[in-house]
């Protein structure tokens, strides 16, 4: 699975490439703002008339100036700065498609400005900067409450899912503008709901299910909470995709950006989360092995050796008095235990 | 918590919410549209408009019989009326006529301020109510737009030399950035700063189009002063004021005479603010010409209320270099008046009792203005004086058909989870859509108190946050299915799923909160915006599912006696 998750986020950063970035919508790039007036006064030319007019111009904003009756609007439309030749061209699409409805005679062209953009683009890097910040804080109290390993997994899968959904953006070219940053934050937000609530069902059956293997207790801690998990994606998904059929412009690409996000995040809450754990653990357990051996020439022999892997288990809950060995000693950290009171208070 | 607390919390709770809705619901249900229109004028229009207001009233009192009973609109009188009858110790009468109000004035001037005040106080509660209510958005509302050029001339003219074309295009950047700066800590979401060919900024900002606003926005911050106030050239214009009564200024308050000042002072004005926030000349004061400190040495400014008067207080922080300056300053001026001037106004004058270092406290400014200055002290200077050459109101950017098309879109979402949530869970499942409306009850309420800025997209967003927090009962409802299944009682059940639901949701609800009041506290524009909604959301999430759920399946088991839960679309295998 990790695997088809890497295919995905490398064909992302090849579409980026070959696409020359993201698509960034008239929040991020410059544009040309005309202040047009439609003559004779009282023509019945309302703003739904402007608007329909102007229906073939992706990225539209229009406005009407002071009162509707004087029948002045503001017209903005994308059109990179540097490009004079498509500026001037925009210019004559904006005239014709008015001309057409409202006849060439009757169109004013009050004043034409080219507009800088309205976000500079270092506001996306300012996001990114923040985010990182915000992913400290989170792996911070993730290992607080469960265990770096824990932790570091919830990020990476953080990351996984806003890897991929850039990915798509880029790969589709769909519009990026200041509401796809708000549906990034959402998806953050709802993935690491996802992701913990699985660690936790984890973490919770470590103690009720002590001997067995580390991926035999992943297994049944998300099929436990597969009905949840699923039911959350279920009316999470109802709710943007029925804003995605009966919306349109920017929250109709708002609630898509939705949908891409609700399916990565619970795919990466099922199949990534906790095989990183897994993955993780493994690879810490071999390079152990491989100490050893190197020490002692074999593997230790025992009763310790078949459960080598669940002694190494992050054991929020070992309690420390039912004979630790010493492995496990090592891991079940000390804060594990006012957890555990209060837990059983509250079951009481 | 017996459940008659928990009820009672979540009943106050609910109070509060509403108190914070209100204004909301007041601006945008109850005021009429003329009044909304008046709030959004200057301060000048607005006494234009008392004022008139008044005359008319009077006139219109006078007209009536004098032993009519007083007419509805006028029963405001009766409040000071009443007072002046205690007073005189003269029997209050139980009905009002129009000659009893009347009567209990010394003339018609003072009925003529009574009704002033009374209209005055209309429009200005209307203008602070405003300020404490949802905002639509550029996109669904539509807002003010104002074109605003870069004065480079007089840049260069202080400068003393012509700018570089680099110079200028620097100059315009940084401006932009300050306004974007200042414009984002004032509040205002979601607005519109574009730069705009060679040296114009355009701004769209959402809200009524209050010129008053954007003027906030582009105050420079050189023109915060501190002068030591000269006494003996004081004294000179007081004798020269004393001798020519009514002629020692000319219109622009300039002196006639300005050779009676001796050199390096000027003469200034002192001014106070009336009932309406409009500044009025009280009087003249001579200073030093040359400030003692200027604003750019200033670090910091904050607002806060005097303890004992609850009038503003605004405290400067200066850096260290006008810090020194200070001190030397005021050593070298002990016993002498130090007067703050703002705008070549005099704001606020005081003694200097001892050597200050760096820290200043002032009284004297109105708590808008205080405000507004230390918002533009703390955003930093502006590189060239900018000036509005016009503004204009402007319509929605998203038509009207496309709102409703996007309300309606929204509104489909939330009802779809919500009849899903029935079919599937049942009774709980109403016990869920219950907590969830509550949830979108206190996120509205909360952003109302915050003046937040709506846009259809952040509407959306309010609205997936509240269905996301489905979450929340879905997995208590998954973990009492789970002990239900187990044999236990339904009490019993109801217990053990939320007891063992509540670390998942804590932990997993904290993480979020974190990642959102990060965002919140460092990000900008829509970001933070967002962010915010995001914790918003959260808390109140939390808070309906473990806390007015819970109550609600007590109160099902233990008050009502209810054996089985309804939780299932399905028959629960036991």
């Amino acid at each position: 699975m990790i695997s088809l998750s890497l295919i995905f986020i490398i064909a992302g950063g090849v579409g980026f490439y070959l696409q020359g970035g993201f698509n960034l919508g008239i929040d991020f790039t410059a544009g040309l703002s005309q202040q047009i007036r439609i003559n004779p006064i009282g023509a019945a030319a309302p703003i739904e008339k402007v608007r329909q007019a102007m229906s073939g111009f992706e990225g539209l904003n229009l406005q009407v100036i002071g009162n509707p009756d004087n029948q002045e609007f503001i017209v903005k439309v994308q059109a990179p700065q540097e490009d004079r030749d498509f500026q001037e061209k925009m210019e004559m699409r904006i005239f014709d498609s008015l001309a057409e409805e409202f006849g060439q005679a009757n169109i004013e062209i009050r004043s034409t400005d080219f507009v800088g953009p309205r976000y500079s683009e270092d506001l996306l890097g300012q996001t990114v900067s923040i985010t990182i910040v915000a992913l400290v804080l989170i792996l911070l109290y993730t290992a607080f409450r469960f265990h770096f390993i824990f932790a570091a997994a919830a990020v990476i899968c953080l990351l996984h899912d806003v890897a991929i959904m850039l990915g798509v953006l880029v790969v589709f070219q769909m519009e990026v503008t200041t509401t796809t940053a708000a549906a990034i934050l959402t998806i953050i937000g709802y993935s690491l709901n996802d992701t913990i609530v699985i660690f936790d069902r984890i973490r919770e059956n470590r103690s009720l299910l002590r001997d067995t293997d580390l991926a035999t207790l992943i297994n049944t801690s998300i099929t436990q909470s597969l009905g949840r998990t699923i039911l959350t994606s279920l009316t999470t998904l109802m709710a943007v995709v029925s804003i995605y059929i009966f919306g349109t412009g920017e929250i109709r690409n708002f609630a898509l950006n939705m949908i891409i996000g609700v399916v990565v995040g619970t795919y990466s809450t099922i199949f990534i989360a906790s095989s990183i754990v897994l993955g993780w653990q493994r690879a810490i357990e071999r390079r152990r092995r491989a100490i050893e051996l190197k020490k002692f020439g074999r593997l230790p022999a025992g009763p310790s050796a078949p459960k080598v892997e669940e002694a190494k288990v992050p054991a929020i809950e070992a309690p420390a008095a039912e004979k630790p060995d010493s492995e496990r000693a090592a891991i079940a950290v000390t804060r594990s235990q006012p957890v555990r009171k209060k837990r059983k208070k509250k079951k009481r | 918590m017996s459940k008659r607390f928990r009820f009672v919390v979540i009943l106050v709770l609910l109070a509060v919410a509403f108190s914070f809705l209100y204004p909301t619901i007041k601006w945008y249900v109850l005021i009429p549209v003329k009044d909304k229109e008046l709030a959004a004028g200057t301060r000048n229009q607005i006494k234009l408009y008392a004022e008139r207001e008044a005359g008319e009233a009077l006139k219109a009192l006078l007209a009536f019989d004098s032993l009519e009973n007083l007419p509805e609109e006028y029963l405001f009188l009766t409040q000071s009326a009443k007072e002046r009858f205690k007073i005189e110790k003269k029997p209050v009468p139980k009905v009002w006529s129009v000659e009893d109000v009347l009567k209990s004035f010394a003339g018609r001037a003072e009925v003529l301020v009574e009704l002033e005040d009374h209209y005055r106080e209309e429009i200005l509660s209307l203008k602070e109510l405003r300020s404490h209510t949802i905002q639509l958005g550029l996109d669904l509302k539509g807002g003010m737009r104002a074109l605003i050029q870069a004065d480079l001339k007089t840049l260069e003219e202080s400068q003393g030399s012509s700018l570089s074309p680099e110079e200028k295009e620097d100059a315009i950047r940084r401006a932009l950035e300050i306004l974007n700066n200042r414009i984002d800590q004032f509040g205002v979401t979601e607005p519109q700063i574009r730069r705009s060919g060679e040296d114009m900024i355009t701004v769209e900002l959402p809200g009524e189009a209050d010129p008053e606003r954007m003027r906030k926005f582009i105050q420079g911050k050189g023109l915060l002063n501190f002068h030591i106030v000269n006494e003996e050239a004081l004294t000179l214009f007081k004798g020269y004021q004393q001798a020519n009564p009514g002629a020692y200024i000319d219109e622009i308050g300039k002196i006639l005479q300005p050779d009676i000042l001796p050199k390096g002072t000027i003469l200034i004005g002192v001014y106070e603010k009336d009932a309406y926030g409009i500044d009025l000349l009280k009087g003249f004061t001579v200073v030093n010409s040359e400030a003692g400190l200027s604003g750019n040495y200033i670090r910091d400014a904050r607002v806060n209320a005097d303890q004992i008067t609850g009038k503003p207080i605004v405290h400067f922080f200066l850096t260290r270099e006008g810090g020194d300056i200070f001190y030397k300053l005021t050593s070298d001026n002990v016993n002498k008046t130090m007067a703050v001037v703002l705008d070549d106004k005099v704001k606020a004058q005081a003694r200097i009792a001892e050597p200050i270092r760096d820290a200043v406290r002032v009284t004297g400014f109105a708590r808008e203005e205080a405000e507004s200055l230390a918002l533009v002290l703390r955003t930093g200077a502006l590189p060239v004086p900018l000036d509005i050459i016009n503004q204009v109101a402007i319509g929605a950017s998203l038509g009207e058909d496309a709102i409703q098309q996007g309300v309606k879109a929204i509104t489909y979402g939330f009802i779809l989870v919500i009849i899903f949530m029935f079919l599937y869970y049942k009774g709980s499942g109403l016990i869920a859509d219950l907590a969830l409306m509550l949830n979108l009850y206190f996120i509205v309420s909360i952003l109302s108190v915050f003046n937040f800025t709506l846009t259809l997209p952040s509407i959306a967003g309010v609205v997936l946050t509240v269905g996301m927090a489905v979450d929340a009962n879905v997995i208590i409802f998954e973990r009492i299915k789970e002990e239900y299944r187990l044999g236990k009682s339904a009490k019993a059940a109801i217990k053990a799923g939320f007891a063992k639901a509540f670390w998942a949701i804590l932990d997993a609800n904290i993480t979020t909160f974190i990642a959102a009041l990060a965002l919140s506290q460092l990000g900008k524009g829509p970001v933070a915006g967002f962010a915010v909604t995001l914790a918003v959301g959260i808390v109140s999430s939390m808070f309906t599912a473990l806390f007015v759920s819970r109550l609600i399946f007590d109160f099902g088991t233990d008050v009502l006696g209810i054996k089985k839960i309804s939780i299932s679309w399905r028959r629960m295998s036991r």
